[in-house]
């Protein structure tokens, strides 16, 4: 993934710096035309980052507002020529020493950011792949004065600092990292002393620290940054020492919680060591122990979970409470940064309570097919759409275990395929009598002559053993035989996660061609098309 | 602090330690560059909390001529 900067001003020195981090970064190719090679040529780099500083932006300029909307039509091109990449966009800073009385407040500038930043905004709500790059919340955050750097503009034409630098380098690696790797996926929380202040046990439920403002905020502000990531898609668990009731009664009873009892899909209120609830969690939520991170005011808790647990992630709790909200905020950036959201996310925590009651009607049911069959499975499939993109990525990019070839695409080369007569992509969203599971699978097939070949099949472990996967293969073998292709063939790549797919096609009844250390190849042909369970309502849309 | 300088050098020219001594100067290094003049003097204003005036900046040829900001500070 190669990253491109551009910018009116020299960038020469953040470019070495990210290149010590991240090796695949464009040599900066001049600054006094800034748009210039973004339009004019193709652009080399797979992802655009456009810094531009406000100041010299309008420097000289008579009528600003005009060159504000002509800078702004410039990105809507550059952005319409990439729509394929992402994009980013800064914000602007205009900073501008000049004296005037106090009575001659300089509005221009203040009108010239705000506006910048909501036209930023417009694109950015058109554009999937286009995003605001905050540089003026970057600056503000640690002041202009520690920002900028006179001595290095005067010597060498550069704006920033050499802290500047830094701060804007360590944000371009934080997305860059969210772009390349999967967030985690699941926080495990501490009740005592980490949700509130205080032992519930020990001070009532009334009195531990939780309130809106004094010392109690630390707490509640901590509570609703972590409501935050939750509407982000990242599920909360709890591991506590404690007693059930009163945790119970906390969540029923005191006013201040932010975070509600349905905000935690898994609650372990026990005795027992905490890495032993940190595997159990992993189990439930068949999630791996690397996608886990684990927060907790209590250095031996968090030794022993590092110590038996080495995957799990855990960040050192601030030994300083009045940095609760600062520490979640880090968190956030290095495990959970999130440059979109897609429909599932916001539904995720409610995904798995569904989940949940299912189990449970799993668990009353006679036999696997009256279960089945309780459910009303609809399962509705459909060729995969600019819009379902983000999603389907997401599917690729995180899926391990029912995943035949875990190849990792990304937006781009999905974009790409979409174009390409010669491959065809489905998606499929599945609901039941619990609720709506969202998109959950996932096919990419390569025609090649008269062969079908199933680049990747993909489903959510959500799904799994329902037969869902026997319902869609069925109905696609139909479609291709019928468009005259005569074979299928198909792929099993074995990784570290993805056992349970292991034997999936001997189940679809398809032939072993060979098979070895690395995988399976696999092949049915047009006349051996078996019959299969059929479980549910598939839909074609 | 010879020690310190020496190890801020590395990290702004991307050269071993080893390879760079008090004594190092522009001559010597090829990385040292105009661009990653500027950041030396960035880097050591900001890590050895010294200030090096505008004028002084195009004077400093080798890593120790660092060092004479810093004893100028300590004499204050």
């Amino acid at each position: 993934m190669k990253i491109g900067i551009y910018s009116n001003v020299n960038q020469e020195g953040i470019y070495r710096k990210l290149k010590k981090h991240y090796e695949d970064v464009q040599e900066p190719t001049g600054y006094g035309n800034w748009y210039f090679s973004l339009l004019n040529s193709s652009v080399e780099s797979d992802v655009i980052f456009i810094l531009l500083d406000g100041f010299e932006l309008f420097r000289n300029i008579a009528n600003p507002d005009s060159e504000l909307e002509n800078c702004i039509s410039i990105i809507r091109k550059i952005v319409e020529k990439n729509a394929e990449k992402k994009s980013f966009v800064s914000t602007i800073d205009i900073y501008e020493n000049k004296i005037h009385s106090l009575k001659d407040y300089n509005i221009k500038k203040v009108e010239l950011e705000n506006r910048w930043v909501e036209e930023l905004y417009n694109i950015s709500k058109k554009y999937s792949n286009f995003f605001i790059f905050d540089l003026k919340e970057l600056i503000t955050s640690v002041g202009r004065k520690s920002f900028y750097s006179k001595k290095l503009w005067y010597l060498g034409g550069l704006k920033y600092s050499n802290m500047g630098e830094n701060i804007i380098v360590e944000e371009l690696l934080l997305i860059i990292n969210a772009m390349k790797t999967a967030r985690k996926k699941c926080l495990v929380l501490d009740l005592d002393n980490t949700l509130w202040g205080g032992v519930v046990g020990d001070v009532g439920i009334e009195n531990i620290e939780l309130s809106e403002f004094k010392e109690g905020a630390r707490y509640k502000d901590f509570q609703k940054r972590l409501k935050e990531l939750k509407e982000l898609g990242i599920l909360l668990t709890i591991s506590s020492k404690n007693e059930e009731s009163y945790v119970t009664d906390v969540f029923s009873k005191n006013k201040e919680m932010v975070l509600k009892n349905e905000d935690f899909i898994i609650k372990k209120i026990n005795w027992q060591p905490k890495s032993k609830n940190i595997e159990e969690i992993a189990e439930e939520l068949n999630i791996g122990l690397d996608s886990i991170v684990f927060v907790d005011d209590n250095p031996a808790e968090r030794e022993e979970v590092k110590t038996r647990l080495p995957e799990v992630n855990v960040p050192e709790f601030p030994k300083d409470t009045a940095e609760l909200e600062d520490f979640i905020m880090e968190v956030y950036k290095k495990y959970f940064y999130t440059l979109d959201q897609t429909e599932e996310d916001k539904k995720k925590t409610k995904m798995y309570l569904d989940n949940i009651k299912r189990e449970e009607e799993k668990k009353k049911s006679s036999s696997i097919d009256e279960f089945l069959e309780k459910l009303g499975t609809k399962i509705y499939l459909w060729k995969l759409k600019p819009e379902n993109i983000s999603r389907a990525v997401q599917l690729i990019q995180k899926t391990n275990q029912f995943n035949l070839t875990t190849k990792r695409y990304t937006e781009q080369q999905l974009q790409d395929m979409m174009k390409n007569p010669s491959y065809e992509i489905y998606i499929s969203r599945v609901e039941d009598k619990f609720g709506d599971n969202g998109i959950v699978f996932l096919l990419i097939a390569k025609k090649e002559g008269k062969t079908v070949f199933i680049d990747s099949m993909i489903m959510s472990c959500r799904v799994m053993e329902r037969y869902i996967e026997d319902r869609i293969i069925s109905y696609l073998e139909s479609y291709w035989f019928e468009q005259g292709f005569e074979e299928i063939e198909s792929i099993y790549v074995r990784t570290e996660r993805n056992k349970p797919v292991e034997n999936l096609f001997e189940r679809l009844g398809y032939e072993v061609r060979s098979k070895d250390e690395s995988g399976k190849i696999y092949r049915l042909k047009k006349e051996n098309k078996p019959k299969r369970k059929e479980v549910g309502e598939l839909i074609i849309e | 602090m010879e020690d310190k300088i020496l190890e801020i050098a590395s990290k702004v020219f991307g050269v071993s330690k080893d390879n760079l001594s008090i004594e190092s100067n522009r001559d010597d290094i090829h990385e040292w560059d105009s661009l990653a003049h500027l950041n030396l003097i960035a880097e050591m204003e900001e890590q050895l909390n010294i200030t090096i005036p505008f004028e002084e900046i195009g004077n400093i040829r080798s890593l120790k001529d660092f060092l004479r900001y810093f004893d100028e500070k300590n004499n204050d």
